[in-house]
Formats: structure tokens, C-alpha cells, sequence
């Protein structure tokens, strides 16, 4: 297994992922190549990214990785950052916190050699399946039988549902409350209702569990308890504001490249005040979302201090100055670009498909503001 | 709702029961799902409006119209912005239709009006290039004389539905010695000509409906010159000043908003039904009350009381007002719909659920902003005038 990196070596991972992305991922030959690619295959740059030892990320030394235990989110937001900027989308970043449960579950090193070497892939059923005019999260089940576990119930929208190997997921379990469990994605309980792709190109799938085979991997409250970093919802928030950081950066050079070459009444735009103005909120902006990213980190720490209180609302208050200054960054960098800002052979309006993506699913401003609002959050402050 | 005359009651109960007879309900879903008409929608529609004396709204009757005034006009938009139906067709109607009535010879008016206003043939716009957008008059196709034809050679772009119009409205460059604005003629073009090349340009929502047309010494018989030679650069401002009846677009968005109040309703989220969720309100009753308000500053700066510089400064003031309000009741639509409403469609279109659509609705309301003069070139104008004006 990989030797432990020093800080330097760190950093100069992101800088080395940057320059690889920039020479293999550029946005016509990768990330546009990628939309067309089918729901059945893992994103080609998913290799590129276990060839630069991506993987190895996921897990601390002591698990076999080495990414380094306290410094294993500081490492994850490099990392998003650069996927950000690059419009990656692949299970990288689902397979790492899949992998962050794994660990605090405990004793699966099998399944932890195999994502931090790259050999598997995981993605996270998390989304309840919510019709309209339904009820509200069907409790997905496990029970028993004879030959281990099995699972019975439906998520909607998981990414790369047709390409990746295991599934991890959290079920009901009669009489203990919920536990989490990983599911092998092909087999003949998992059926897949209805594939679709998403704005930012992303592939996902609603999935039916009848009667699915399943190994138990521990409570889910064991999970959030162990070591710290539980909460999937803080390491969500962490990563995906550190994605969007790197996104509204690009975004915002794209838009100071075309100012400064776009002429119109016969002067380049980044002569008009109110553009040039809008440039500097812009950068206003960015450097809030660069707080956001940190204050998102701040909150695991928060939580693996044992002040779980402080850490939701750190996490929460993260989401909601991350998400509504990186919409208004994007909605901005298209409207700087006219017409061509409106089209899908620009990057720059891809940033802002993505930012939808990652809003929805991992909660935008509306959510953020509804925690910080409700009373438990606001005692536990 | 602003308290309204009889007769305009009157007249919102007619269309109101014509909407609902005549509103094909297959079309109605899909345009409340947030997809786009197809051509077949917009031909058979602008056909049960003409055939209902509807056709043209904004058109005289001695030609075909409803000879409606302006808050005539906007009634029957906001009807059929509620319902939702599709208005009459932009181009042909609200477009071409008024600039020919107003500057087109008696042989053409006879010619075409009919043709429009019966969708024999559908219009589109050629006005934007690659170089010109904001900066319309900086435009370069080029429109030569030779005999009786002009030759023209050149290159249109955001050219909406140019994939299955007849024919084409152009400004084109027929002096180019003249200075930018003086030297512009106003050309009718078959889309069918020799040397005309459509290519789409697939937006940020995935979808096609906008295109790049190429010229390559496409003839036009000189008869399809609009008004004189290097006028045609007058005749686009009062096409583009038209447009002021929807440019607010107050009835779409109104109708945007209460989809979402209703999608919020049949939709549980942290353990109660959206409708009722304080921050969803906050928000859904704001955006109300400025709709209520942009509603009542549109009525007064088209109920003629205003000045025709105020009329100017107006129509930008309802646009940069009306595409914010737009944009952000589709945000909060796209919010509503979670992740079942950011799909791209598949082979076969969109699935069972009426959210999927909504994202990518939502991606293309952003050039909201940006066409028709971007809100910056909007709040030019109206600095302009507000320092003109203002002692």
C-alpha cells in the first residue's frame, strides 16, 4: 500500500489532479465527450482519477489508504475543488463517503482494500423515493432469512446505479431502528424502475429492492457516533462546497476571458463599469464560498469534538452561503456571456447544470435555512 | 386583480370559455409541464384563433385583426398565459404582422396578412449575428442589388424556430458606406432559397430550438424589400417597441408561480406538505405581492397616460422587473420539484412524472435576461432617461 503523503505532496496531488485534468479532461474532449456516454459504464475519467491514486484518498493509513485520519476532509475538498473546476462528474466523491461509513463500521477490510485501490466502485441510495401527492420517505426495510439479510423498498435518483459494483444504503430494521447496509448492485433483487440523466449529464436511476440481498454493516448510530465523522450530511455539505468552489472559480475566469475579448458599441465589455462592477461582486462572492467551504470543514471538526449541535448549524449556515452565492456566481457568469452563455458548447453554462444537480440533491439554501430555523438547532446554539 | 371595466370582464369571461373549449388538453399538459409548442401546435392554434376573429390581437380589423387596444391585448395574453395556451404566433403576428400593415406596399399587405394570420406559413427572426447582439446595428449580412434580386451573404444566429420556419425576417446591410443604423434594409426571405444553411445550436437545457442561418448568395426578388431601401433599421424599432403588451410577461410568471403553489401542495418535505413550510411561503408570497405591484406599474405605463420617452423607459423598466420576477419563480419552481425535476430528456421525451421537464424550463428561462436587449442594455436606456428627465 501507498507510503503516507506529507502536506507538500498533498497539495501537490491537487495541483498534479489540476494538470492532469486540464491535458485529459479538457471540456470539449472530456467533459462533452462524456455526455454521451451510456448509463452502463463508469465515466471514463473515473480512471484517470484511481490512476493518480484518487482512491487511496478515501481511507486513512491505519485502514490501508492514506489519506491521514484528521486531514481526510482537508484532502476530499482539494480534491472536489478540482473536480469542480474540470465539470467531473463520476462516483468519486459518492464512493468516498461511502467509504467514510464503511470504515466507522468496522471490520470490512476487505471491502475497504478494494475502494481504496479503485477495484470497486460505490454509490449511495440515499433518496427516498417521494412521489407527488405521496407520503413522504417509505421506510426501506431489511428483515432477515434463512440464507443473511434482505432488503425491500425503492431510492430514487442514484447516481451511476448501472455502472457501479456495491450500493450502500441505510434500511429499517424491526424492533433496532435503522442500520446501514451494502447491496451488490447486479442482482436479481435490485431492479432498476426507471434510468434517466440529469441536467449536469449525470446518469442516475430509481431502484426497486424486492427482497435483495444485503450484508449488514452496523446501527447507523453506531456509524455517526465512531470516530467522529459520521455525519453524512456534514461531509456532504464539506465536499460539495468545496466542488463548488472550484466551479464558481472557473466560471469566473471564463467570464474575464470574454469581457476582455467580446466587443460591442465598438469597446471590449470589460470597459463598462456595470460589468466590471459585476466582476468585482462576483469576486465577492467567491471568496464567501471560500468561507463556506472552510466553515463546512470547521463543522466536522465541531463534530468530532462531540458537539454535534454546533456542528449542524455550522454545516447548515455553510450550505446556505455556499449555495445561494454560487447560484448567484453562475447565473452571473451565464448572463455575462449572452447568447453564448446560453448554449452547450460553452463550459459555462455546464457550471450552472451543476449546480442545480448538487443543490437538489444535497440541499440548497431553502434546506440550510429550514435547519437553522427550526428550534432544536437554534437551542443547540 | 385590479378592479376591471365591464367590458373588460366581460371580455376575460369569453376568452376564458373559448380557452377551455378550444384548448386542445393534451398541448395545455405539456406547455404546464414546461416543454415547448411544436410547429403542428402553433399552426392548428393560430387557425382556431383566426377562425374565432382572435388571430391577430394587436392587428386593425380591416385586416383580419381583433382591433383590440393595448389593455384589450393584455387581457387576452394573461387568458391564455393562465390557461396555459400558446399566444399568437409571435413572428408572424405580434412581429411582421404590424411592421407590413404600418410600411408594407398594398400588394404585399394583401399578400401576406392572410398568409400569417392563417399560419400558411410561419415566420422567424433574423435580426442577431456572432458580432451584434446587443450592438443590433453593428450587424453585417450584406444585401447587394443586382437586377431585381439582392444577393445575400451573411450569417444570423439565435435564429428561434429557423429548423422548420418558411421564411425569415432580415435585417440586412444594403449601404454600407452609410453609418451603422442608416444603411439597413428590412428583406422577407424563403427559408427554401438556395444558399441559406440552418444549423442548430443545442442550449444550455439540452434542447434544441435555436439556430445559426447562413447566407451564400441567397437571391431575394427585390419585391420582398419591406418600405424603402435603408429604412430598415426604423422599422425594427417599432417592431421591437411592439412588444411592450408582453413584455412584463406578468401572466406567464403568475402562472408559473401557481404551478409551483401546486406542485407544493402535492409534495411532503421535512415532514409537512411544502405549501405550508414557512420559508416556501415567504418566498411564494413575496414574489406574489411584486407580481401584484409590476402588474399595476404595467396597466399604467400602457394605459396611455404616459409620455412616449416614459413609454420607452417603461417598456425597459417591465423587462428588467419582469424577467427578475420570471427567473426566480423558476427558481423556486426548480426548488420545489427537487431532483425529479432535472432531467434531461430520453429517446422517447420525458417520463410520467409532470416535474421532470421543469429543470431544463428553468436552464432556458435564464436567457430571459439576456435576449430581446440584455437587462444591462435595458438599464442604459432607462439611465438615460432617468437623467434626461429627472431635474
Amino acid at each position: 500500500m501507498t507510503a503516507a503523503l506529507s502536506l507538500e505532496d498533498r497539495t501537490s496531488l491537487a495541483d498534479a489532479l489540476r494538470k492532469a485534468l486540464q491535458e485529459r479532461y479538457g471540456f470539449a474532449t472530456g467533459r462533452r465527450q462524456a455526455m454521451s456516454d451510456g448509463p452502463d459504464r463508469l465515466p471514463g475519467v473515473t480512471h484517470l482519477l484511481a490512476e493518480l491514486g484518487l482512491c487511496g484518498l478515501m481511507l486513512p493509513e491505519s485502514a490501508g489508504g492514506f489519506g491521514g485520519f484528521g486531514g481526510a476532509a482537508v484532502d476530499m475538498q482539494r480534491i472536489q475543488r478540482e473536480l469542480g473546476r474540470a465539470l467531473v462528474v463520476s462516483p468519486w466523491f459518492d464512493s468516498w463517503l461511502a467509504a467514510q461509513v464503511v470504515l466507522r463500521a468496522g471490520r470490512q477490510d476487505a471491502l475497504l482494500a478494494a475502494l481504496s485501490d479503485g477495484s470497486l466502485s460505490m454509490a449511495l441510495a440515499v433518496q427516498e423515493d417521494c412521489g407527488l401527492g405521496k407520503p413522504e420517505s417509505p421506510p426501506t426495510s431489511a428483515r432477515r432469512d434463512g440464507r443473511g439479510w434482505c432488503i425491500d423498498g425503492a431510492k430514487s435518483c442514484v447516481f451511476h446505479a448501472g455502472a457501479v459494483d456495491r450500493l450502500l444504503l441505510r434500511a429499517n430494521v424491526a424492533g433496532e431502528g435503522e442500520a446501514w447496509f451494502v447491496v451488490v448492485a447486479e442482482q436479481a433483487g435490485v431492479r432498476q424502475r426507471r434510468s434517466y440523466r440529469l441536467v449536469d449529464g449525470s446518469w442516475a436511476a430509481d431502484l426497486a429492492f424486492e427482497g435483495a440481498r444485503a450484508e449488514r454493516l452496523a446501527p447507523a448510530e453506531a456509524v455517526e457516533a465512531a470516530g467522529g465523522l459520521g455525519a453524512i450530511g456534514l461531509l456532504q455539505a464539506a465536499g460539495r462546497s468545496a466542488e463548488l468552489l472550484g466551479a464558481c472559480e472557473a466560471a469566473l475566469e471564463l467570464c474575464v476571458q470574454h469581457l476582455r475579448t467580446r466587443k460591442q458599441f465598438g469597446q471590449p465589455l470589460g470597459e463598462y463599469q456595470s460589468l466590471r462592477h459585476r466582476v468585482a461582486e462576483m469576486y465577492i462572492a467567491l471568496e464567501q464560498i471560500r468561507s463556506a467551504a472552510e466553515m463546512a470543514a470547521e463543522a466536522l471538526e465541531m463534530h468530532e469534538q462531540g458537539d454535534a449541535a454546533s456542528a449542524r448549524r455550522r454545516s447548515a449556515q455553510a450550505r446556505l452561503v455556499a449555495s445561494e452565492a454560487a447560484t448567484w456566481v453562475l447565473q452571473q457568469a451565464i448572463q455575462l456571456h449572452g447568447g453564448m452563455g446560453m448554449t452547450e458548447e460553452l463550459a459555462v453554462g455546464h457550471y450552472y447544470r451543476r449546480l442545480l444537480v448538487l443543490i437538489a440533491v444535497s440541499g440548497g439554501a431553502a434546506e440550510a435555512l429550514a435547519s437553522l430555523m427550526s428550534k432544536c438547532e437554534r437551542h443547540g446554539h | 386583480m385590479r378592479t376591471e371595466s365591464g367590458h373588460l370582464q366581460a371580455l376575460r369571461a369569453e376568452i376564458r370559455s373559448f380557452l377551455a373549449e378550444e384548448l386542445d388538453p393534451g398541448l395545455r399538459a405539456r406547455l404546464r409541464r414546461g416543454e415547448f409548442p411544436r410547429r403542428d401546435d402553433l399552426v392548428s392554434w393560430q387557425r382556431k384563433l383566426r377562425q374565432r376573429g382572435w388571430g391577430a390581437p394587436n392587428w386593425p380589423r380591416e385586416f383580419g385583426g381583433a382591433g383590440w387596444n393595448d389593455i384589450e391585448q393584455l387581457v387576452f395574453l394573461e387568458e391564455c398565459c393562465a390557461a396555459p395556451a400558446p399566444a399568437p404566433h409571435v413572428f408572424n403576428i405580434t412581429m411582421l404582422g404590424p411592421v407590413l400593415i404600418r410600411f408594407g406596399s398594398p400588394a404585399q399587405r394583401g399578400f401576406w396578412l392572410p398568409k400569417l394570420l392563417g399560419a400558411e406559413l410561419l415566420f422567424c427572426q433574423g435580426f442577431s449575428e456572432p458580432g451584434s447582439g446587443s450592438d443590433l446595428a453593428s450587424l453585417r449580412t450584406t444585401a447587394v442589388r443586382e437586377g431585381d434580386s439582392y444577393v445575400v451573404n451573411g450569417q444570423k444566429i439565435w435564429t428561434t424556430s429557423a429548423h422548420y420556419a418558411d421564411w425569415i425576417f432580415c435585417l440586412v446591410r444594403t449601404d454600407p458606406d452609410a453609418k451603422k443604423q442608416q444603411g439597413i434594409s428590412f428583406l422577407l426571405i424563403d427559408m427554401k432559397s438556395p444558399g441559406i444553411t440552418v444549423r442548430p445550436i443545442i442550449s444550455i437545457d439540452g434542447r434544441h430550438s435555436l439556430n445559426e442561418v447562413f447566407f451564400d448568395g441567397v437571391r431575394v426578388p427585390v419585391a420582398n424589400l419591406v418600405g424603402e431601401e435603408n429604412r430598415g433599421w426604423d422599422y425594427a424599432r417599432f417592431l421591437l417597441g411592439n412588444e411592450r403588451a408582453s413584455i412584463a410577461g406578468v401572466a406567464r410568471t403568475r402562472e408559473r408561480l401557481a404551478y409551483a403553489r401546486e406542485l407544493a401542495a402535492a409534495t411532503r418535505r421535512r415532514g409537512a406538505a411544502l405549501a405550508s413550510d414557512a420559508g416556501f411561503l415567504a418566498r411564494a408570497e413575496r414574489l406574489e405581492a411584486e407580481l401584484e405591484a409590476l402588474d399595476r406599474t404595467q396597466y399604467r405605463l400602457l394605459g396611455g397616460e404616459s409620455s412616449p420617452a416614459e413609454r420607452v423607459a417603461g417598456a425597459s423598466a417591465l423587462k428588467v422587473k419582469g424577467t427578475e420576477l420570471f427567473q426566480r419563480v423558476m427558481e423556486l419552481l426548480t426548488e420545489v420539484a427537487g431532483p425529479v425535476g432535472l432531467r434531461l430528456p430520453g429517446a422517447e421525451g420525458f417520463g410520467p412524472d409532470p416535474r421532470e421537464p421543469i429543470g431544463v424550463a428553468h436552464l432556458y428561462s435564464r436567457a430571459a435576461s439576456i435576449y430581446g436587449g440584455a437587462n444591462e442594455v435595458q438599464k442604459n436606456i432607462l439611465a438615460k432617461h432617468v437623467f434626461d428627465t429627472i431635474p
